[in-house]
């Protein structure tokens, strides 16, 4: 799937990666998780924010936040933890729902409260705001951004749009389709408290054009979507 | 209600208390079964019941979630389980009476008769297992411990419950066709046995009545069960 690839990761920033469908963005993700047989980090504390919140059906969203703890916390430690994460995304009077009591939203909010309470120095994302609507989308990445400016944490985020790479990534990397290869690398230094008022400042502007660059230079995708 | 009024309508008709005896006389032999000693003859039926039941359920869970996981003891274990499926059960109460105490030949045609219905449940409620709940556990770097009773056992839990419930009615129905043949002392079985033996339709219909109460409220219980489990989910 990898054609001679090396990445270095900025630490504490975050990472954004793009690409067309299918050149492995989803598998570069997992391999640094450990999962599918991925070597690459094994002793790194991690958390992952899934496409779908993957929260447990038969246990509470504040139950679905202890779980994931470590088992060096105290049940008490562990409640007020999920407890002060789920206040953060705005859920705490829902702490005792089942997941199929709440709307998409809320799940994946859940799932971001989870992402955060758990302690980890990597913070792994796969279009996580992808099935959400356009309102509810703006505030997930609002929310993200506010939990993440208050614990900052390296972040690698696969992202298909680029208004969440513009709105999220210090930096965006373009892979071509498989066997993938770094087409892009850019770098945004414009404060994200003004990035969504500026959708077309001279550093967006970069961003969209290397972006469509490197996928225009793909060569042309047989498969769909 | 129809349906005792049809009863007692056939009843009146054929006029033979032989084959058909009148519902009254029917709950009447039924107030008179709680007067005996009846109360030691159900729950006697109802332990061997259990003792086969219960061990079923272990190992077909056991066994049934192994076959899912790994192909190869799958593989090993079908034949295996399409042959304990086709034996007829009086084959497997005499042959079972050649090579067992006869006590528990009808715990163990309770086991035979529960076992394949949990063990293949199992195995479907492992496969249909949400492998993206899985990894979620991996990524977040769950314990043994966590993964088995936050994830797996929920997961084949609503199979479990079901199968559990068929094999429970099945297992009944076994026990006491066994205890016919067998007749312990104190069993269900032999009561009917007795009472046919002795011409008292009626008992023999109350005792009948006693077991089919006990499968409904064994059903009705377990299916709250399932609605319990259907509701979180």
């Amino acid at each position: 799937m990898f054609d001679d690839f090396s990445v270095e990761f900025y630490d504490g920033k975050i990472n954004c990666i793009m690409g067309p469908s299918g050149c492995g963005k989803t598998t570069l993700l997992n391999a640094v998780a450990g999962l599918d047989g991925g070597k690459i980090q094994s002793t790194a504390n991690i958390s992952y924010i899934f496409q779908e919140p993957r929260l447990l059906p038969w246990k509470r969203i504040r139950q679905n936040i202890m779980i994931a703890l470590p088992d060096t916390l105290s049940k008490s430690e562990k409640r007020e933890r999920a407890e002060k994460y789920l206040t953060a995304v705005g859920l705490e009077k829902f702490m005792n729902y089942f997941p199929i009591q709440l709307s998409g939203g809320m799940r994946q909010r859940a799932a971001i409260a989870r992402a955060f309470a758990v302690p980890c120095d990597l913070l792994l994302m796969d279009e996580p705001f992808n099935g959400q609507d356009m309102k509810t989308k703006d505030e997930l990445i609002r929310l993200f951004l506010k939990l993440w400016k208050d614990e900052p944490k390296t972040v690698i985020a696969v992202t298909h749009s680029f208004s969440e790479a513009w709105l999220l990534g210090d930096r965006t990397i373009v892979l071509t389709k498989a066997p993938a290869r770094i087409a892009a690398d850019i770098n945004c230094f414009t404060p994200r408290e003004i990035r969504a008022a500026n959708v077309d400042c001279g550093e967006a502007k970069i961003l969209r054009q290397k972006i469509e660059e490197a996928f225009d230079t793909s060569p042309p995708n047989p498969r769909i979507g | 209600m129809t349906f005792i009024a049809v009863w007692q309508i056939a009843a009146t008709l054929l006029d033979n208390t032989y084959i058909l005896p009148r519902p009254a006389a029917v709950l009447s032999a039924l107030a008179g079964l709680f007067a005996e000693n009846d109360a030691g003859v159900l729950s006697a039926t109802l332990g061997r019941w259990l003792l086969g039941l219960i061990p079923a359920i272990v190992l077909g869970m056991l066994l049934g979630s192994l076959s899912a996981a790994y192909v190869r003891f799958g593989a090993f274990m079908a034949p295996l389980f399409t042959v304990i499926k086709s034996i007829p059960i009086v084959a497997v109460i005499l042959l079972a009476l050649v090579w067992l105490n006869a006590p528990l030949v009808p715990s163990f045609a309770v086991f035979l008769a529960a076992f394949p219905s949990v063990c293949e449940n199992s195995a479907a409620g492992v496969k249909g297992i949400d492998r993206r709940l899985i990894e979620m556990g991996r990524v977040y770097k769950f314990s043994l411990s966590k993964r088995l009773f936050g994830i797996y056992l929920p997961s084949i839990a609503p199979y479990v419950v079901a199968a559990v419930k068929t094999a429970a009615g099945i297992g009944l129905k076994a026990v006491v066709v066994t205890e016919l043949v067998v007749q312990p002392v104190l069993s269900v079985g032999a009561q009917m046995q007795t009472a046919r033996v002795t011409l008292s339709t009626d008992k023999l219909l109350a005792w009948t009545v006693l077991v089919i109460a006990m499968g409904y409220l064994i059903d009705r219980l377990l299916g709250m069960v399932e609605k319990a489990l259907r509701n979180r989910y």
